[in-house]
């Protein structure tokens, strides 16, 4: 009897190989607003091409063995086709596009689906090597170095999205930096009105729901209605001289920054209320029976105790809030969302994905990095 | 069961006052034109009964499709045959974090066209994977010694969800259907930006033209509404604590 | 009756069950007594099929568990496990009715038997079924797991460390009382133990596990007096003898030589003379039918006797 040793593979291999069989993989596009010609992986990739599908299929035949080494020989084999898929994609590409610059190649869902369980595969698959890491460590060598060969050849410029970035380049810069000032802005700014909140919160047991009903309120409020809303108050204080001049109102960045800021507050409240709440209350007993005053109880302490789970809040706020400042650029305030929402505007789905690709790259990052900044204070506080 | 009673008493009170601005909405542009000085003084083209149907609607079926669909996928990864692809669902639901809802709705055109069609399943991705996490949690956190007993006790393994798994995980599945239905209420004011109508209309078109009241009449009831769910839905979930 | 010939189960490369043979008699109280890791909870859960074997036979009343759908098995076997596993959101009438809900019992008869098993364990059925798990104390919700598991009349019960959460006064008292059910109902009875005076106690005949295989297999004194090895020896230690002595009823062992002071109460055991000879420095004890001398004591004490009931 024939028994699935490994699910996971199987599910994401059959995904992968249907779509390399069943959907389009990319679009051709004469110019940027006439609609584009679907092309199948196997017209694109031709005969070569047939080895893709035969790694998916490879995969298949691996989920129902058992393997020596087999975690590392998918790990492998996965790393080559992501390298295989963009390679063969983008040599192939050249000779439809044949030299005519306002012509441009734009990804359909064929090329996501497969990217997407090529995505799975690969973290998957590096998190199940145990030993002989090194493998991890060249795999993604191979893919970066890879990369960055080919964005210093013009390989990719016959992508849309390419030709989008390159037509947008300086604006593109700008944007991000507006983005990424308007989501430190907002999240500094929460932190810095929720953590004393929070603690208040703690510190005052009568004043608990009177600060956090509010807190919890205000994220019941849908996004863009708090937008909106905040336009009429902040109109009005534009007409003020002082707030005139620095800039503020009723469209722009006033009305982001403080309704992001405003999001960013129970995030970062509740966590520094259940922070503090999670502080061993023979601790403190311990602390305050070794004659240490309040103020040295919070500073030794509460705060060291209570830190890790209040970070992790604003982990979650910097998250929500690169994601809500996508909104920005309804509101004029510019950042990623502008492109986002002119894409729609302009139907130009590549316009969309030079916003949206940013967004979704740094988000990722991010939460890796203030993930291991989490480990790296919990180590630091318990050890 | 006080702050239930509370919490049902304001919603009553909200879901009325809601009911009258809905169907009076002319009046209630009246009023708004009363505070704020607008260049036109018409409101809203269309009855704004048009715009919050359209929105309660869209919200209405991508929440059950989601819910639907999200509860059953939940269940079926916390079996004995589906558990191995948690780390796959884990490893999607951080990827779909990612992804901010106006992103989601914004990439659905391209595939599915401007319109309602699109809207619906962008929300519907958008909302899936808090649902499924709850699910998955809620049924992990079921103790194991309660799951023993009802086994030992002979009880098949749909029985033993029937019976046990699902009542004693209701807490926290109803927990993610709250969160889902918040920001699915959320997402379909940016419905409006596909074209897909609902009361998300009014504020982009309030903005557009730097119109307050439109923005307000927009504004109001979609926060009345996510307010009078968020309410209900805890009150039922307090209601649900089974060991208090 | 349960038979089980030369079963094996493996976790991998750990082998926690190694080609264990054990027959259970009808109506016997059989404790399988163990350190932890020993494989006996293992044991116990390839019985009622919460977990297949990899090797081996188990029959249950003559008839091989492989021919039966594990589903089936255990709604005829009752099964009692440490932390009980009340279900918190149904009350405990709920609780006790569930198996014969499953039996598709008519609601009266299911009435009437949960009102007889809460009376059985000693708890009033009116004010009782209608409590949630939440409301009860430790050792009420250890009677209700008790009563739950009998609710369908079983006639094999297996029991994982059922006492093992509870305090020990109320550990003492419940584990008599349930001896006395078990008397009384004839049941057949699969208890898994670490505590060696529960096992002492409650046991017709204790089978002492470790690494998976059966050490030793024999009743509560022979195991004591006559251990096969050191490892049966140096899990019982010295006292297991006072423990054997608690079994033992006084008026049992009574010599017709009757002493002019107030006698033990009726109920003393052997461990209650031994103590009363110790506090008093007497050599001799009255009892309500007769008296027991300190040689007798050292006789009973160190003899081969089978427990007299």
């Amino acid at each position: 009897m024939i028994t699935i040793k490994d699910k996971t593979l199987l599910l994401l291999s059959v995904i992968g190989a249907a779509a390399f069989v069943f959907l389009n993989l990319i679009k051709h596009k004469p110019n940027r607003i006439l609609p584009g010609e679907p092309y199948s992986s196997f017209d694109i990739f031709g005969n070569i091409g047939i080895t893709i599908l035969l790694v998916w299929g490879v995969f298949i035949v691996f989920s129902f063995v058992e393997l020596k080494h087999k975690n590392k020989i998918i790990f492998i084999l996965t790393t080559g086709l992501i390298i295989a898929l963009f390679s063969l994609l983008l040599s192939n590409v050249e000779a439809l596009i044949d030299g005519q610059s306002s012509a441009r190649i734009s990804f359909s869902a064929g090329f996501y689906v497969q990217l997407f369980c090529i995505y799975m595969l690969f973290s998957t698959y590096t998190e199940r090597i145990k030993n002989h890491t090194y493998i991890k460590w060249i795999g993604l060598l191979s893919i970066v170095g890879f990369f960055y060969y080919f964005t210093n050849t013009d390989a990719f410029s016959n992508l849309s999205l390419v030709k989008e970035y390159t037509i947008k380049k300086e604006q593109f810069y700008d944007h991000l930096r507006i983005h990424a000032l308007l989501t430190f802005a907002s999240v500094i700014t929460g932190a810095f009105i929720a953590i004393p909140l929070g603690f208040l919160a703690y510190s005052r047991k009568k004043l608990e729901d009177k600060i956090m009903v509010p807190l919890s309120i205000i994220e019941t409020i849908p996004t863009f209605a708090l937008f909106g809303v905040l336009l009429v108050p902040l109109a009005g204080l534009g007409s003020l001289p002082f707030f005139e001049q620095i800039g503020v109102s009723g469209i722009g960045w006033a009305p982001a920054y403080v309704a992001l800021t405003l999001y960013t507050l129970l995030p970062i409240g509740r966590n520094t209320l259940t922070g503090f709440h999670s502080v061993n209350q023979n601790v403190i007993e311990a602390a305050t029976g070794m004659g240490m005053s309040n103020r040295q109880i919070l500073q030794k302490i509460e705060l060291p105790l209570a830190f890790p789970v209040i970070f992790t809040g604003i982990r979650i706020a910097f998250i929500q809030t690169i994601g809500g400042a996508v909104l920005a650029g309804l509101v004029g305030g510019g950042g990623m969302g502008t492109f986002v929402f002119l894409g729609l505007g302009e139907a130009s789905p590549d316009l969309i994905l030079l916003g949206v690709l940013p967004i979704v790259f740094f988000t990722i990052l991010l939460d890796y990095i203030l993930r291991t900044i989490e480990k790296i204070i919990g180590g630091i506080i318990y050890d | 069961m006080t702050v239930n009673k509370k919490g049902l008493f304001v919603a009553a009170f909200l879901t009325i006052l809601l009911t009258v601005i809905v169907i009076y909405s002319k009046g209630f542009e009246q009023i708004l034109y009363k505070f704020f000085s607008s260049k036109s003084e018409n409101g809203s083209r269309t009855l704004l009964v048009v715009y919050f149907f359209e929105h309660l609607w869209m919200v209405i079926l991508s929440s059950l499709i989601a819910i639907v669909l999200g509860t059953a996928i939940g269940i079926f990864i916390t079996t004995s045959y589906g558990r191995e692809f948690k780390a796959l669902l884990l490893k999607t639901v951080n990827l779909g974090q990612a992804f901010p809802s106006p992103a989601l709705l914004a990439l659905a055109v391209p595939i599915l066209g401007y319109g309602i069609k699109g809207a619906l399943i962008a929300l519907v991705i958008y909302i899936l994977m808090p649902i499924v996490y709850n699910v998955v949690i809620g049924i992990e956190e079921v103790p194991k010694d309660i799951v023993d007993a009802a086994k030992g006790m002979g009880m098949s393994e749909v029985e033993v969800y029937r019976k046990i798994k699902i009542p004693l995980a209701l807490n926290v599945i109803l927990g993610g259907i709250r969160t889902a239905l918040v920001i699915n209420i959320s997402a379909t004011t940016l419905a409006a930006t596909v074209g897909a109508g609902g009361l998300g209309v009014l504020i982009v078109n309030g903005v557009k033209t730097f119109d307050m009241v439109l923005i307000l009449e927009g504004v109001i009831p979609v926060t009345l509404l996510a307010i009078i769910v968020e309410l209900l839905l805890k009150a039922l979930q307090q209601r649900l604590i089974w060991n208090s | 009756m349960i038979n089980i010939e030369h079963v094996t189960k493996k976790y991998g490369d750990f082998t926690a069950v190694n080609d264990l043979s054990l027959t259970v008699e009808s109506s016997e109280f059989l404790v399988i007594l163990g350190p932890s890791g020993c494989g006996k909870s293992t044991l116990l859960r390839l019985i009622n099929k919460m977990i297949e074997r990899n090797d081996g036979v188990i029959t249950v009343n003559g008839e091989n568990i492989d021919d039966l759908k594990g589903v089936q098995l255990r709604k005829t076997i009752g099964y009692v496990i440490q932390n009980i596993g009340l279900f918190p959101h149904m009350n405990v009438y709920k609780n006790i009715a569930t198996v014969p809900r499953l039996l598709k019992w008519n609601e009266d008869t299911i009435a009437k038997r949960v009102s007889d098993m809460l009376a059985l364990v000693g708890l009033e059925p009116t004010i009782y079924q209608v409590k949630t798990p939440a409301q009860l104390s430790g050792g009420e919700a250890q009677r209700i797991g008790v009563a739950r598991a009998m609710a369908s009349d079983p006639e094999i019960l297996l029991m994982d460390e059922p006492f093992g959460a509870v305090d020990p006064i109320n550990r003492l008292r419940l584990q008599k009382e349930f001896r006395k059910i078990q008397r009384k109902l004839k049941k057949t009875v699969v208890f898994v133990t670490h505590d060696t005076d529960e096992a002492l106690l409650l046991a017709d005949r204790i089978c002492i596990m470790n690494k998976g295989e059966i050490v030793q297999v024999d009743t509560p004194e022979n195991i004591v007096l006559h251990p096969k090895n050191d490892f049966v020896k140096d899990f019982f230690k010295e006292e297991g003898i006072l423990t054997i002595l608690s079994r033992k009823p006084a008026v049992d062992y009574a010599e017709p030589f009757e002493l002019d002071e107030n006698p033990l109460h009726q109920d003393a055991t052997m461990r209650d003379v031994l103590l009363t000879m110790l506090t008093t420095g007497q050599e001799r004890v009255s009892l309500i039918n007769g008296s027991i001398s300190w040689d007798a004591l050292l006789q009973i004490a160190g003899s081969d006797v089978h427990d007299s009931e």
